[in-house]
């Protein structure tokens, strides 16, 4: 964020000519910004508006501005309902456990491969990078998952994307760039790599660990193609392919509702409740998200 | 027990988790793709089943369709690379000229949010938006013109996929130009401001000269993965059968004919060609880039 910050002051700091046309550009400019953040807000305002409608406003008119009666019947039956409600704990069990691992794992990889004189350590480095650049692609990747028994398994969510060869390299850049004085004192007193990893270098690594977890949960919690290929069993199914089963299969769950919820509750009263309550979790996170992102994506940027 | 072994195993210890999950749900996979140059028997497993030599390719290259998807990608990419690339420049420079701190930063918590929105939930707004009774068509019938079946016009699919690559994305792509522009050094714009240079000339003779290294580096990464877009995630929670002529594409080609239609070999080889032609792109874009800034990517 400090980029913006000095951005900002860069700005100020240039001249400010009191001409007309300057002014001129500077309320164009304004309002342009402002419309341009009224088109990107309105589209989830207008889901929200629909969301909160009763039967009769929303079968009346399909644009209001503002919701002229509210109920939270949808709601109601959006938390009530065992397959949304279920997706929604799995995909909390499923993010944490993928974060977690990654962090793990490339954490450790990361700060093996900060050791400059360990043997093959360019050769490993390569073995990684490498497969940025190729793939073996979706079929051969299906025939394996299949063939180690994943199917249907929530662990094919963590296990085969454990690592990310990008946020490797996010990591390893934030490692090298630590004071190495801590990590050789801590070798003077004797300890191993695996203790000073476990004492130093993890909790020296917050920052790093913040975007690159924050990548990692986002990326699952919005995750529907994996368990769309690889999880047949509608009851393992995360929030990510649930929403997907209702937004875009149009799935006609609401057949298995109540004759009295029907009634009350238009189907696509209910389809702007899951959306909206598929945004409001992140909508939750959105300011560590936004801090940590534009470092991360910084961090990307430097090394490119 | 050798020294360096002693000194270093735990090293290798720590490493082996990342290179075991690497090799096999990365190299393991490059080997199934010998299943396009084989019919695949799912009975006989990909050793066992019979080689063909280069029929799937014949087939693939023989078929109308794979011909209609490829050109498809192409455009698409072309179409995302031509409006998505120049305008999170052009908004960064907006913002830049943005004199009000708060303004600004509340403008750019607004515009990075969609970013984070999935495209399952972004189809979901737009089913609603547009669908036959959504905002957009009883906009247009109050207007007295006629309803429109976005969703399943070929004219429309691709602005739709354009626009809302747009809408989700522009912002986000801010922050790589507005980091950059924040490094140009001050002294620059004084200068042209005593040589008399007014906002508009310092924009073009200082900020976007001072960015154009950023920005070479950042076209020539795009261009070399044209082909690998990652337009997946949008087109196939978007597309249905009808919009298939405009916006079917290689990534969504394949999901359908090997995981729907269990063609495996047929999908393996359009992924292979895939592959290759990407491998090639960013090699090239990758040397063009070393040449250009002086030193690799990585």
């Amino acid at each position: 964020m400090n980029n913006f910050v000095r951005a900002g002051r860069a700005a100020k700091a240039r001249v400010r000519p009191a001409n007309v046309g300057a002014s001129a550009f500077d309320a164009a400019n304004a309002i342009f910004l402002i419309v341009l953040a009224i088109v990107t807000m309105y589209p989830l305002w207008y889901v929200m508006v629909g969301s909160l409608l009763p039967y009769d406003e929303a079968i009346r008119s399909s644009f209001n501005l503002y919701p002229k009666k509210v109920t939270l019947d949808a709601y109601r039956f959006v938390f009530g309902s065992k397959f949304i409600m279920n997706g929604f704990l799995l995909s909390i069990v499923v993010t944490i456990g993928a974060v977690v691992y990654q962090l793990l794992i490339t954490s450790a990889a990361a700060y093996s491969l900060t050791k400059r004189d360990l043997p093959l350590r360019n050769a490993i480095f390569l073995f990684f990078i490498l497969t940025m650049f190729a793939s073996g692609g979706l079929i051969p990747t299906y025939l394996l998952i299949k063939s180690l028994n994943l199917m249907n398994n929530l662990l094919v969510m963590i296990i085969p994307s454990g690592i990310s060869v990008f946020n490797l390299i996010v990591m390893k850049t934030f490692i090298q760039s630590l004071p190495k004085e801590l990590e050789e004192s801590a070798l003077i007193d004797g300890a191993g790599y695996a203790k000073i990893w476990l004492r130093v270098i993890l909790p020296l690594s917050g920052p790093v660990l913040a975007t690159v977890g924050l990548f990692v949960a986002v990326g699952q919690w919005n995750n529907w193609m994996t368990p769309m290929i690889y999880l047949q069993d509608k009851s393992l199914w995360p929030l990510a392919m649930v929403l997907r089963d209702i937004l875009v299969e149009d799935n006609k769950f609401l057949l298995n509702a109540t004759v009295q919820v029907q009634r009350m509750t238009l189907d696509k009263t209910i389809k702007n409740a899951v959306i909206i309550v598929s945004i409001v979790p992140i909508m939750l996170v959105y300011p560590f998200i936004q801090k940590h992102f534009a470092k991360g994506v910084m961090i990307g940027a430097i090394k490119s | 027990m050798s020294v360096a072994m002693r000194k270093y195993g735990m090293l290798y210890v720590m490493l082996l988790p990342a290179i075991v999950t690497i090799f096999v749900f990365s190299y393991v996979p490059m080997y199934g793709i010998v299943i396009a140059f084989k019919e695949f028997w799912i009975t006989k497993g990909i050793m066992g089943s019979p080689w063909v030599g280069l029929a799937n390719f014949e087939t693939v290259f023989g078929l109308k369709k794979f011909w209609q998807v490829m050109r498809n990608t192409v455009e698409i990419s072309m179409l995302r690379l031509l409006f998505g690339f120049p305008a999170p420049i052009i908004l960064a420079l907006l913002l830049n000229e943005v004199r009000q701190a708060l303004f600004k930063r509340t403008i750019q918590t607004i515009v990075y949010l969609p970013h984070f929105i999935s495209w399952v939930t972004i189809s979901g707004i737009l089913f609603v938006l547009l669908s036959n009774d959504g905002l957009v068509n009883n906009l247009l019938h109050a207007l007295g013109s006629a309803k429109i079946q976005f969703l399943s016009n070929n004219e429309m699919f691709r602005p739709l996929l354009i626009l809302s690559a747009l809408w989700k994305e522009v912002g986000w792509g801010t922050i790589i130009f507005l980091a950059a522009i924040a490094g140009v050094s001050p002294e620059l714009y004084e200068a042209a401001r005593v040589d008399g240079a007014n906002r508009f000339k310092q924009m073009l003779h200082i900020t976007l000269p001072s960015i154009a290294p950023v920005t070479t580096m950042l076209l020539i990464l795009s261009v070399g993965s044209l082909m690998s877009g990652g337009g997946f995630d949008q087109v196939f929670n978007l597309y249905n059968p009808m919009v298939y002529e405009s916006g079917d594409i290689i990534d969504t080609y394949i999901f359908r004919i090997g995981l729907t239609e269990g063609r495996y070999s047929m999908a393996t080889t359009v992924g292979l060609f895939l592959n290759l032609i990407n491998l090639i792109m960013l090699v090239t874009a990758n040397k063009i880039a070393q040449k250009t800034s002086g030193n690799n990517i990585y």
